[in-house]
């Protein structure tokens, strides 16, 4: 009843309150609308950054002290993609007259298969080259082919002597455009590293992958139960700093664009103000009649909730078109030479709906709430006496 | 004497002016009588409005005792005496006081959506169709007639079955024509629905229909 009512009262508004009501119901669809690109936009490019450095790093860091047998049962886990060993040092990279301190990773083999979606000139590397990353390079002016030498200061053999240094060949150089990496990264063969790293390998560790990124939380917990104590770590536990931006970005864009829903649920407030002075006499009637002043206070809410409701319909289904329609047909593309995407990620969680939703909720119950105040204190006779 | 179904002790109310204090309805004491009419006559500002909106619960009381069906008006809180207005109690007003975006049928079907919830109830369409209303149910308060408005609106005050029927000036918007047919539709419902009817008017000839006559003078009501 209290539903039919508010319609009809709506139904009947003035120009001035169909206005108002316009730029309500506009308010509220903005507002959905922006928050659901910004959320959307924002965990597709979170998203790409963890499969990019997932493809890099992979999905866990586990330290290499464990068993074989441990290790054989987390590579029989159906969430594991593969189990790849690496170890990090420091080193130097000297090309012509110039230099630069780098971090060598001794990887095997199968550990470039990450690369099929990192962009690299040049080929793999075989066993006596190095591929490195696309700053170095142009910091240094390597090209693909060149001869470069490497080092290891850490692996000095004698207090007074020189570091161990190998001339190798740059197979290719990657682009990532992930953190650092393309500052920071070379990767080397196992047969380089043997050369190069004489004092005693400490801190190798082994890179987990799985094929899935939403698999995160129980394998971390079947790995754990396998390698007892030890530490697992993901590139989020090791980048705290970079997650910990990108959450305060998420909530800091939210906030900011809830504002348009605060601005939005002020003009609802003033179309209800509207609808209510001018029905005052008819919810006077409704009383004589016997409405109880809940159902005069529902009568209000409601009318603040049909605002809300078209707006949130409008803003949601326009927002995840424009999310759907991305995803399948990749209308914005984006610059390659700045991003290491070729077109704008978007993904909306059901999670993020429910949060935008609740968002819109709380707004407009507020604003209805706060509406039907000035009105309740009357009584039928009140109502029924008030003049426009 | 039948049942009393309304009776009201010392009943007080007044005013605030100012500094002064204006009393309206000075000690008033009425019993009326399950089945009867009675009217109520006195000059504009008299406070017959004032009386009618006390007894009808529309308004409130500075003191005195009140009991509708034997329960003391004054100890019910807002949830319980909206509830009893609804069921207890009809209200006509000189105006007719029709919801103007909702339909004739829609009018009269309000008080029993207050009452049971929204839905479709047979009674407003026996009753539109017994006072030959039944042709405008589906039209909205400004497509229709005065007269036919304020039969609308009596239709809509009894769809409850109410214990008491008030009504302040009923023919006070209408011409003579109307103002007969609603004198005929007061005695209607009073006989076949065996409603009480309190009413005040300015015509003498509603005034003469009514078991009771009372005149409010300077706040006091005078049987005549």
């Amino acid at each position: 009843m209290n539903y039919f009512i508010a319609k009809n009262f709506l139904a009947s508004m003035n120009t001035t309150g169909k206005i108002t009501n316009v730029i309500s119901v506009v308010g509220i669809s903005l507002g959905s609308f922006a928050l659901i690109i910004s959320i959307s936009v924002l965990n597709g490019f979170e998203n790409k950054l963890d499969e990019k450095i997932s493809n890099f790093d992979g999905h866990f860091r586990i330290p290499n002290s464990i068993s074989n047998d441990k290790l054989s049962k987390i590579k029989s886990l159906k969430e594991v993609k593969s189990v790849l060993f690496n170890y990090e040092r420091k080193g130097m990279i000297h090309h012509l007259s110039n230099q630069s301190l780098v971090t060598f990773k001794q990887v095997s083999a199968d550990y470039f298969e990450s690369f099929n979606e990192i962009p690299y000139v040049g080929a793999l590397p075989l066993e006596n080259e190095i591929f490195l990353g696309n700053d170095i390079a142009s910091r240094l002016g390597i090209r693909t082919g060149d001869i470069v030498k490497i080092s290891s200061p850490l692996d000095k053999r004698f207090i007074l002597g020189f570091p161990p240094t190998l001339e190798v060949k740059v197979s290719g150089i990657f682009s990532s455009k992930i953190l650092n990496y393309d500052n920071k990264y070379i990767f080397i063969s196992k047969n380089i590293g043997k050369t190069l790293f004489s004092n005693v390998i400490e801190n190798q560790f082994i890179d987990i992958k799985l094929h899935h990124s939403s698999k995160i939380d129980e394998t971390r917990k079947t790995l754990s139960n396998i390698i007892g104590g030890k530490i697992i770590s993901s590139w989020r536990d090791r980048n705290v700093a970079l997650v910990g931006a990108i959450q305060m970005e998420k909530i800091g864009s939210v906030v900011v664009l809830s504002l348009i829903l605060l601005v939005a649920s002020f003009s609802i407030l003033s179309t209800i103000y509207l609808i209510t002075i001018r029905k005052i006499k008819d919810l006077g009637i409704l009383r004589f009649l016997g409405m109880k002043m809940d159902d005069v206070h529902y009568l209000i809410m409601y009318q603040a909730l049909i605002i809300g409701f078209r707006g949130v319909c409008i803003g949601f289904t326009s927002g995840i078109s424009v999310v759907l329609f991305q995803n399948i047909f990749k209308i914005i593309s984006l610059p390659n030479d700045i991003y290491a995407m070729e077109v704008l990620p978007m993904f909306l969680s059901p999670e993020d709906i429910i949060i935008v939703l609740c968002i819109n909720i709380f707004f407009i119950l507020s604003t209805g709430f706060y509406g039907t105040r000035k009105f309740l204190k009357y009584d039928p006779l009140e109502m029924l006496k008030w003049v426009k | 004497m039948g049942k009393i179904i309304l009776n009201s002790k010392n009943l007080t109310k007044s005013y605030q002016n100012g500094d002064r204090r204006l009393v309206v309805l000075n000690r008033i004491n009425l019993k009326l009588e399950a089945g009867t009419i009675t009217t109520i006559i006195g000059e504009s500002g008299s406070g017959k409005s004032t009386l009618l909106n006390v007894l009808s619960s529309l308004d409130t009381f500075d003191s005195g005792k009140l009991l509708i069906e034997n329960e003391d008006i004054k100890s019910f809180n807002e949830k319980k005496i909206s509830s009893f207005r609804n069921e207890k109690i009809g209200f006509i007003f000189q105006f007719h006081h029709l919801l103007p975006d909702f339909t004739v049928m829609d009018n009269v079907l309000m008080p029993l959506w207050i009452k049971k919830g929204f839905g479709q109830y047979e009674r407003p369409l026996d009753l539109l169709s017994d006072f030959g209303l039944l042709k405008i149910k589906d039209k909205y308060p400004d497509e229709v007639s005065g007269g036919e408005r304020q039969r609308v609106a009596i239709i809509r005050s009894i769809v409850n079955k109410p214990k008491i029927l008030f009504a302040d000036e009923p023919s006070g918007n209408l011409d003579e024509k109307n103002s007969a047919k609603l004198i005929d539709l007061f005695k209607r419902i009073n006989r076949d629905f065996n409603m009480t009817i309190m009413l005040t008017t300015h015509n003498p000839s509603i005034a003469k229909i009514g078991n009771n006559l009372y005149e409010l003078k300077s706040g006091e009501l005078i049987k005549r």
